[in-house]
């Protein structure tokens, strides 16, 4: 799978409540807790490439295809760069199979105490990074 | 009723079934946590975080919880939550913030006034910690709970945290 480019920027769907608290641009690292995916045999954490998409558009991608892989509407988004990533020593790989712009977020340590740092940290730096967006998904 | 419609019917109704058992087993353990905490140390000092343990399994202790290969709080990482934060309640004062995580965990957070950060999640009788300070220093570490005892790292990292006055 290709690694994205460092200039590219990517979505991250949230569908609990208490993962970010737009007031205080607290991004809760729960929103980036990877997940150990059967198939592939690593941690994983899903995420699409934001490309020349608009908020309309990042919005109907919520709530029609990630919704119903989920079975749930999210809640929110954040908008973050593939460098934000890429600073706590994770990588973005393409990942198309269910949606061409899908990519997630790998290289994840196999100790859960590291795990539990990067996500911590990645949700610490994107609270403090003001390039960073953090969307409530509006249904249209 | 078809065929068809009634297979949609007798499943559904299995379904059913099957939450509303889980259901009661949540409730009855529950039931009998509020008994043993009720007479405990930790007394009304903590009720909140206990409460908020509560709801973290009940929110998250069925499978894809929080989407696609989340994996549920168990009973046995209830029962360990509530232990920890018991032992917790007798040292330090600072109430945690408590939520489920995607592998399974009861996570306890605390954040001081300047932006030091330190987690615990409980994972049945493991105890993940790792701690963000604002001045960069980092420290992690995972730990068996052993008779509800709180590992002496986790005291030190609260103690810099939440310094006595």
């Amino acid at each position: 799978m290709a690694n994205l480019g460092q200039a590219a920027r990517l979505i991250r769907y949230v569908f609990q409540d208490n993962h970010v608290t737009i007031s205080t641009r607290n991004i809760n690292w729960r929103a980036f807790a990877a997940r150990f995916v059967p198939a592939s045999s690593k941690f994983e954490l899903s995420v699409f490439d934001k490309s020349t998409m608009t908020e309309i558009e990042i919005n109907q991608l919520g709530f029609e295809h990630v919704a119903a892989l989920q079975g749930r509407d999210p809640k929110f988004w954040i908008e973050l760069g593939v460098t934000n990533v890429t600073t706590v020593s994770l990588a973005v790989e393409s990942e198309p199979s269910t949606h061409p712009l899908h990519a997630n977020i790998v290289d994840w340590p196999v100790s859960e105490d590291e795990r539990l740092e990067r996500a911590k940290q990645l949700a610490l730096n994107l609270k403090n990074d003001l390039t960073v967006n953090i969307n409530t998904s509006v249904k249209s | 009723m078809t065929l068809a419609n009634y297979e949609t019917y007798r499943g559904n109704d299995r379904q059913t079934a099957a939450t509303s058992t889980h259901a009661m087993r949540v409730s009855n353990v529950i039931r009998c946590e509020i008994i043993r905490f009720s007479s405990s140390a930790m007394g009304s000092k903590f009720v909140d975080v206990k409460n908020a343990i509560e709801k973290s399994w009940i929110d998250a202790s069925q499978a894809e919880w929080d989407g696609p290969n989340s994996v549920p709080v168990s009973e046995k990482t209830y029962h360990k939550a509530l232990d920890f934060i018991s032992s917790f309640s007798l040292v330090f004062n600072q109430k945690p913030s408590v939520n489920p995580e995607a592998e399974g965990g009861i996570g306890f957070d605390w954040e001081n006034e300047n932006g030091d950060s330190f987690t615990v999640v409980v994972r049945e009788q493991r105890l993940v910690f790792s701690s963000i300070m604002s001045n960069g220093d980092k420290e992690r570490g995972v730990v068996r709970m052993r008779d509800g005892k709180l590992p002496p790292g986790i005291l030190v990292v609260l103690s810099q945290m939440f310094p006595k006055r």
